[in-house]
């Protein structure tokens, strides 16, 4: 018998389907920037069916049964096992996805939409009105329905640690209680000692007038200094800054507030952050599963690491002060160097984390972290959230809640249904301070480099150990291969009582 | 009851009619997602990009393909024809069918891997004549310019084998024209273009167009444009403007965007491409809303559309009326550069006739010729008339004839476009066509408006504007633009109101 036969490489053919996933994906992001930016003010409605049609088509290619097929022909092919490490993790993360994608029955999911759409509406009503009642009836749906949803993609596990291994891998309660515990309970001393001390810094220096065009020159000005590449990305403002893209092609916002040039400041060096990450992914992986990032909480880590680790340290500021004054016209000459410094570090309690402090921040997650894990361990009802939450914040922080608007409705992540997400805020501190421990090691002059002026070690260090890995590594592992030690929070800890004991001056 | 078999048949009725809608509306958005990832090439995008945005071009445009020629639309519109319904469809019901299975037609009587190698050379044959153009040597373009010829004739062969190739792509770019037609208005305009442009050219009253040329800020440039978009009435809220190299428009209904370009040292470029790109978006902003995506809430035509941008551009922005209304305006925003400037002279220089060698550059009277010697050439190419080889000393010829223009290298003559190398025969005749629609459908406005001279000298654009939504932007393509054109001034589609408009404008202002 005669047959007619040909070879194809199952390999490249799932690759070539993982690609065009990304090439789409990459159309509904320009679409959702582009609305963000610079849609007219009738195209909405017109631009909501744009982006509706490519997620169908998007989820259709996601879902597309070939892709399990190929998953299953390719690891029980006899020469699956002589692929390299690199093919075998793009596998494992497209199987991953595919998992996720496909786990969950379709019925779930439309219900979960329809309930997470009508609970932001809701929650937007209640915060108004600060009534938490209003939203406790599609809250409580919500969290039944994400456990199902958690059930159906991993039904030997806890649904929680689902949620948390899809947003963080590797990550579960086990693990993340033990470092926001040690976390937790290093911070609360520190802050206090800070609020404590009768060295306070004056914020109100802080507050002047400074016009957009001359924020968005410093805007450009600093993406040049942290080495964001303006030739395969663009600043522009919106309401709520954010980056979008990868590679060549990797834009952020800002916003700017004219009464607050710090707000457009810190913008422009937390996004760039995220934008350094996303162009620096190694190109010969560009359009695999592992020329993505690592994970939210590597990312973060990342933007954090420029915001916070180079962007608050009394180094970058004698360097850039000068560069600001010259900027700012007349606006920032009667700046002094340490004032603004220590304006720029204030540690204070406060109620909304969105505007919360980096060193308080941490604690305003473990919050959340702690409720969620209770909720979902049916320890704690949706009716308890409003007493745990300002008890919590009581004995954490500090600070007394008086309304559920600048309690727990301030956030819209839980009416969204995003649980398990939070932690990856401060694991991106977490990350940072033990990264920063390796740094001091291999890099004992950056202080002094960044005081000239000179980021490029640094930002080639952290584009080598860090952006060049893409996805290779589960977030833990990265961290492990560049430090040599498990993931602890006692490097962050260290920064920061090395860092706000000068700033503060008092001793831990 | 032995015998008797109960067949239980589970059914469901479904809308064939409204399911090919909703297949043509998803075409119809991704169309608009492309247009958006073009706009954003062209004016946004950072600069390494452009390979990556290339691979999402190449995979949407990939995508969208597939979707236009999805059997399942041959499928449907036969089934509609065919059913006993379909004559009770109502007219503009029967018009979106009529209207998707030309689509469909054009899309699919090309076999993909005819339609793979087309594209393939025509990306060869652009990259062969960006050379030639550049060493101004047509050897270099002329043996993949005759393999161009050759497919598109079996282009035509595939989308029509009964009818003469060069026919099919006529009607393929304008529907309804063929050879018949465009042999009739060409010869008319050539007989009656010619002499109007040798009086203009030998008038001893010439324009001092120097004034033009004065040096204006390109904010003040980004002022005006803005001030005249508003003028025509353009939306802002459902579009904007931004800088490119080349203008455009792009869009949809309530997001039409378009780019313009400003040389400091010619404000004209600005002024005109806002107002040719504005009439463009115009069109599109003011398309019937309640057939939105629907093939009928699209432009009629191509040349249509061309018509509706030079409308504004020249019916109204060529004006002697609308320019003595603006130019006050131009001086107060433009500080002192054009205070001395007096009406006759910068109206006379804006409208200044002089033939050039260059078709983009040339001013509306002159225009035409540039067309028809392009006509004239691929008519007789198509026939066999005449060779590859052949071309450049004919196009010399022919530009000497009608412009009485020496061509002294092929850059500036028969390389001077990229069309030829990406196959776009038959297209160029589209771009005249848009002034013949315009000062036909200028009779009827007139007799409507018949003030509207004295209103463009007040400044007073509404009542003209919202005539073209009624007559012309607000049917979308419920006619074809041979019918649209009738429809709108009773006579059948002719050059002579071109000829007539462009003799009594010019004669006055060259006073001959």
């Amino acid at each position: 018998m005669v047959k007619i036969t040909s070879k194809i490489d199952l390999y490249d053919q799932l690759l070539e389907k993982y690609k065009e996933i990304v090439l789409l994906n990459n159309i509904s992001l320009l679409a959702y920037w582009d609305l963000e930016t610079y849609i007219p003010s009738k195209g909405f409605e017109q631009r909501s069916e744009e982006v509706a049609l490519l997620s169908g088509i998007l989820h259709e290619r996601q879902t597309d049964p070939e892709i399990g097929q190929l998953l299953v022909e390719i690891k029980n092919h006899k020469e699956y096992p002589n692929l390299s490490a690199m093919e075998k993790r793009n596998i494992e993360l497209i199987q991953r996805e595919y998992d996720q994608q496909t786990k969950v029955p379709k019925d779930l999911v439309t219900a979960l939409a329809k309930q997470t759409a009508l609970a932001y509406e809701t929650w937007k009503k209640a915060k108004e009105e600060s009534n938490f009642d209003l939203l406790k009836p599609h809250l409580s749906k919500i969290v039944d329905l994400v456990k199902k949803q958690a059930s159906y993609i991993d039904p030997t596990k806890d649904p929680y640690d689902v949620l948390l291994d899809i947003n963080e891998p590797g990550f579960n309660r086990e693990i993340i209680d033990k470092l926001f515990t040690e976390l937790r309970d290093g911070l609360i001393p520190i802050i206090q000692a800070c609020i404590k001390s009768p060295k306070q810094p004056d914020v109100s220096i802080l507050k002047r007038y400074c016009p957009k065009s001359i924020q968005s020159d410093i805007a450009h000005d600093v993406a040049g200094v942290i080495k964001y590449d303006l030739q395969a990305g663009r600043i522009d403002p919106t309401a709520h800054p954010f980056t979008t893209g990868f590679y060549d092609d990797v834009r952020v916002t800002v916003h700017y507030d004219e009464n607050d040039f710090t707000n457009s400041f810190y913008g422009m060096l937390h996004e760039g952050g995220h934008g350094l990450y996303e162009q620096n992914l190694p190109v010969k992986n560009k359009y695999q599963p592992i020329g993505y990032y690592c994970s939210m909480g590597i990312h973060e880590s990342q933007s954090r690491f420029i915001e916070n680790l180079v962007g608050r340290s009394l180094e970058f500021w004698e360097f850039y002060l000068p560069k600001l004054k010259a900027l700012g016209k007349n606006i920032f000459d009667d700046l002094d160097l340490k004032q603004l410094v220590f304006a720029l570090n204030e540690v204070k309690s406060s109620k909304i984390r969105i505007f919360a402090d980096p060193v308080t921040y941490s604690l305003h997650i473990i919050v959340r972290y702690e409720i969620e894990k209770e909720l979902f361990a049916g320890k704690i009802t949706v009716a308890d959230l409003p007493n745990i939450w300002n008890q919590k914040m009581k004995e954490y922080l500090g600070v007394t809640i008086e309304n559920d608007a600048e309690g727990l409705l301030q956030d819209s992540h839980w009416p969204g249904g995003a649980f398990g997400y939070f932690p990856d805020y401060a694991l991106g501190n977490i990350y940072d301070g033990q990264l920063l421990w390796k740094i001091e090691q291999d890099l004992p002059t950056w202080r002094e480099d960044m005081r000239k002026g000179d980021l490029s070690k640094l930002i080639n260090w952290l584009i080598n150990n860090v952006h060049q890995k893409g996805n290779l590594l589960k977030p833990l592992d990265l961290i492990k291969e560049i430090t040599g030690h498990d993931l602890s929070p006692k490097y962050y800890l260290d920064y920061i009582k090395k860092e706000y004991a000068k700033f503060y001056d008092i001793d831990f | 009851m032995l015998g008797e078999i109960l067949l239980s048949k589970i059914t469901k009725e479904i809308d064939l009619y409204t399911e090919l809608l909703s297949i043509y509306k998803e075409n119809t958005i991704l169309g608009n997602v492309n247009g958006l990832v073009f706009w954003d090439y062209e004016v946004m995008m950072p600069k390494k990009a452009s390979e990556q945005r290339a691979e999402e071009l190449a995979l949407l445009s990939g995508l969208i393909h597939d979707r236009v020629t999805d059997p399942k639309i041959g499928n449907l519109l036969k089934e509609i024809k065919a059913h006993p319904n379909f004559d009770k469809l109502k007219d503009f019901e029967q018009r979106n069918i009529v209207l998707i299975q030309r689509d469909y037609d054009k899309e699919t009587k090309i076999p993909t891997s005819f339609a793979q190698e087309l594209s393939k050379h025509s990306a060869i044959s652009t990259q062969k004549w960006k050379e030639a153009k550049s060493k101004a040597d047509y050897s270099i373009f002329r043996n993949d310019l005759e393999k161009m010829i050759d497919l598109k004739k079996q282009e035509a062969a595939y989308l029509d084998p009964e009818k003469d190739p060069y026919d099919v792509l006529l009607e393929r770019y304008e529907y309804g024209f063929s050879k018949a037609i465009y042999d009739k208005i060409f010869d008319e305009i050539k007989t009656g273009l010619i002499p109007i442009i040798n009086s203009c050219v030998e008038s001893k009253n010439q324009p001092d167009d120097s004034l033009i040329l004065r040096e204006v800020p390109i904010e003040v440039q980004n002022t005006i444009a803005h001030d005249l978009a508003k003028l025509v009435e353009y939306d802002f809220n459902g579009g904007r403007i931004d800088v490119a190299v080349h203008p455009f428009t792009t869009g949809y209904y309530d997001d039409v965007r378009f780019t313009i370009e400003y040389s400091r040292n010619n404000f004209t470029n600005m002024f005109y491409a806002t107002m040719h790109e504005a009439g463009h978006a115009l069109y599109d902003q003011n398309l019937p809303s309640k057939f939105k995506y629907q093939p009928v809430g699209s432009g009629a035509s191509s040349a249509m559309h061309e018509g509706q941008a030079r409308f504004i551009e020249n019916i109204i922005g060529r004006s002697p009326e609308f320019l003595e209304f603006y130019l006050p305006h131009l001086k107060k925003l433009t500080g002192k550069i054009f205070q001395d400037v007096q009406p006759e002279a910068f109206i006379h220089a804006v409208n200044k006739v002089s033939p050039s060698k260059i078709r983009v550059q040339a001013e509306p009277v002159t225009y035409s010729l540039h067309i028809i010697v392009r006509y004239e050439l691929e008519k007789e190419l198509f026939n066999n008339k005449v060779t590859v080889d052949e071309l450049p000393s004919l196009w010399n010829e022919k530009m000497k004839d009608y412009l009485g223009i020496d061509i002294t290298n092929d850059a500036e003559g028969i390389l001077q476009d990229t069309h030829y190398a990406w196959g776009l025969f038959g297209y160029f005749p589209t771009y005249a066509l848009g002034s013949y629609y315009d000062d036909q459908i200028l009779t009827a406005l007139e007799k409507d408006i018949p003030d509207m001279n004295e209103q463009m000298r007040s400044g007073k654009l509404t009542n003209i504007l919202k005539w073209l939504n009624q007559n012309i932007r607000n049917l979308g393509s419920l006619y074809d633009p041979l019918d649209l054109i009738k429809k709108i001034s009773g006579n059948e589609f002719s050059a002579k109101y071109f000829i007539d408009r462009t003799r009594k404008k010019y004669s006055k202002l060259y006073g001959f």
